[in-house]
């Protein structure tokens, strides 16, 4: 008996595979980032259902409830927990679980929302710089410098300060100055990335290719470029987000963030960086303060870098073969 | 002056290269570049291409003969010089005009594994030209699509697929498949080979010389491999730091080469033959190729000729015809014949009978197989 040899069109009993599903299943089994990718999504669900998963409103004061320990914390006579203050309540008796919550909330906003907008400069700013005459890709990467040059923090701090006081600066209690300030900085890296990315794809064959079939200059950076530098830029988003979830709480912890909020309706009442801030002044008298959103705001950062660790080392592996 | 091949008027040239000169400037500086020097990488490019021709272009790497099909075809804007593919002078269109002109002359990659989008399938590689030219609109592109693949030896279930799902042989025919999906007359095979398994290599070659015959394509086939240039080209060039140095019908360069670095190139050529081997005696190249920022004086090739005449030193050596359309470039292709050893040229005869030889095994068996 002979067995027939496979031919090419047994290739057709399997699926195509993209890259993009490749890379899927490359991370999938990684488990240190498929324990940061679960981390994730459960804060994210947090964040989305805030109102529906929190016990309380976070900015309700009960009076005669300031600095409940948490409810296991049964030690001290004088401070007994209070059964429906989950993990205790703050100096101004409000519930800190819900607080959590909805700081949360804010924190992955802060991480997503200057994002998007330092992703949106940075592959404009990126694809000119990388495609345009020589003259505007020095001009370009010339301000990107400047830009960059800035001491970041200082900058950021300067640009809240001045603008507090205006609409602008009051508008979501100081939320979206934040958002500019850190996208106004933050936006150089990406340029740069994009530009790299694009200066190296433009060189390849299939580019080349692509112009000698006649197609036009926006296809060929639309569809041939731009889906050819996404790994590099999800990766780059990944290990971005912790730095501003994590420069909003430095702002807010010194003071120059998000203003607190005393409105029952607020949607985005308080962040993590906040009720840092406000534990560390009462560290003696009520350390879970400081505990809980320490390590909430540590987790979430840590899910981040695994994450993105993981969709490196998915992405990366050269794109062909 | 130099005495050119026949140009401008022979109505069966589909193209015709004249005096293509590709000079790169080379500059240093960040903010306030100046220009320190200038790479010529085609220095003065002439010859013609006939209707259903293929020319063969030869030569060691860095020679320009890569530059050279970039500039035909506009990829890169040639700094002098005129293409004239159909009458019509390549070097001045621009824009829609040049977009158009694309239809008509395409080219074949050398790496298999760069030429193709990796985010992309292959039915959106094959049919993305065909509808930015509008030769099919809606369901007959992807009809178009299949009959490529089927065209190219490859089944039309794969359009689904992506290029890291290949082979490079498959790749290189989709590559093909791309290139023939504007329906061009004329195609630049810029090394399509070099990149594939020798197994391989012949396959492809075949399919190249299939499809030329189905579709009366002319081909400007680029390699640095005498036996698979010679099994393609009905006329060979040779080229040495940016101009062509022999040009010939392709079996009389073969067993009667003129110019001595053409025969040096043959007798490196490998014959799988330990009798031929054991007499071997090749000519070898003293030194490397000169830098093309600062090329020799003269002929370009006096630094490692082995029959340099002083002459050559001073003088550039016209580009002369020797008879039945035999062109060199080199003040001693009379005698160069007699200087070359005799057991060179021995060999030199039989690669030609090896090649040939090879060929037809190789055909055999990619029917069969």
């Amino acid at each position: 008996m002979t067995v027939a040899a496979p031919t090419l069109n047994d290739l057709n009993i399997q699926k195509p595979r993209s890259l993009w599903a490749d890379a899927f299943r490359r991370l999938s089994r990684n488990r240190a980032a498929m324990v940061g990718l679960v981390v994730v999504v459960i804060y994210v669900l947090i964040a989305i259902f805030a109102p529906l998963i929190a016990p309380k409103n976070p900015v309700e004061q009960t009076s005669g409830n300031s600095l409940r320990p948490p409810v296991w914390v049964t030690d001290n006579p004088k401070r007994m927990p209070n059964p429906e203050n989950l993990f205790g309540t703050d100096t101004n008796g409000r519930d800190i679980l819900s607080r959590l919550i909805y700081g949360v909330r804010v924190s992955l906003i802060v991480g997503l929302v200057p994002q998007l907008i330092i992703v949106t400069i940075g592959i404009t700013i990126g694809l000119i710089s990388g495609f345009a005459e020589r003259w505007l890709d020095n001009l370009l990467m010339r301000i990107t410098e400047i830009v960059a040059s800035f001491p970041d923090l200082l900058f950021i701090i300067t640009l809240t300060v001045a603008f507090r006081d205006t609409a602008f600066g009051k508008a979501f209690n100081g939320l979206l100055l934040i958002f500019t300030a850190l996208a106004a900085v933050g936006w150089t890296g990406m340029a740069r990335l994009v530009r790299g990315q694009v200066l190296s794809l433009k060189e390849k064959e299939f580019i080349e290719a692509a112009r000698a079939l006649g197609i036009p200059t926006p296809t060929i950076l639309f569809r041939h470029i731009l889906p050819n530098t996404m790994a590099p830029i999800i990766v780059a988003i990944s290990f971005s987000i912790p730095g501003l979830i994590l420069a909003e709480a430095i702002l807010t912890f010194l003071g120059v963030g998000m203003k607190p909020s005393v409105d029952s309706t607020n949607a985005l009442p308080t962040s993590l960086g906040q009720m840092m801030s406000e534990g560390f002044s009462n560290l003696s008298s009520g350390p879970w303060m400081l505990l809980f959103p320490v390590v909430m705001i540590s987790t979430l950062v840590l899910s981040f870098t695994f994450l993105g660790d993981g969709l490196r080392d998915a992405l990366d592996p050269r794109d062909s073969a | 002056m130099t005495s050119l091949p026949p140009r401008s008027g022979d109505a069966a040239n589909l193209i015709e290269v004249q005096d293509l000169e590709m000079h790169f400037p080379v500059t240093r500086g960040i903010v306030f570049q100046r220009r320190v020097g200038t790479i010529k990488a085609v220095d003065g490019l002439s010859f013609s291409i006939k209707k259903g021709e293929t020319l063969g272009l030869v030569g060691e790497s860095g020679c320009g003969k890569s530059t050279t099909g970039r500039a035909i075809l506009q990829l890169y804007r040639p700094t002098n010089g005129h293409v004239i593919f159909e009458g019509q002078d390549l070097t001045t269109l621009k824009g829609d005009a040049l977009r158009k002109m694309r239809r008509r002359v395409q080219m074949i990659f050398q790496d298999p594994y760069a030429s193709l989008n990796p985010r992309m399938t292959v039915g959106d590689i094959i049919g993305e030209p065909i509808k930015v030219h509008r030769l099919r609109e809606g369901k007959a592109v992807r009809e178009r699509v299949d009959e490529l693949l089927g065209l190219v030896g490859l089944n039309s279930a794969f359009a689904n697929r992506y290029p890291h799902e290949f082979s490079g042989g498959q790749r290189q025919r989709i590559g093909i498949a791309r290139a023939l999906a504007v329906e061009p007359q004329f195609v630049v095979c810029d090394e399509p080979v070099s990149a594939l398994d020798v197994s391989i290599q012949a396959q492809v070659v075949n399919l190249l010389e299939e499809l030329q015959q189905k579709l009366g394509l002319t081909y400007l086939f680029i390699a640095h491999d005498l036996s698979v240039v010679k099994h393609i080209s009905d006329r060979v060039a040779v080229m040495y730091l940016g101009k062509i140095v022999e040009l010939s019908e392709g079996a009389k360069l073969y067993s009667m080469p003129l110019h001595p670095y053409t025969q040096a190139l043959l007798s490196a050529v490998p014959i799988p033959d330990p009798k031929v081997e054991q007499q071997r005696r090749r000519i070898i190249l003293e030194g490397d190729v000169p830098s093309p920022l600062n090329p020799p004086s003269g002929c370009h090739f006096h630094t490692r000729c082995p029959i340099m005449i002083p002459k050559c030193k001073e003088e550039e050596p016209p580009f002369t015809d020797y008879g039945d359309g035999h062109f060199a470039a080199c003040w001693r292709a009379r005698e160069s014949a007699e200087l070359m050893p005799t057991v060179a040229r021995k060999q030199a005869e039989a690669i030609a009978a090896r090649i040939a030889a090879d060929i037809a095994k190789v055909k055999v068996k990619s029917k069969v197989g």
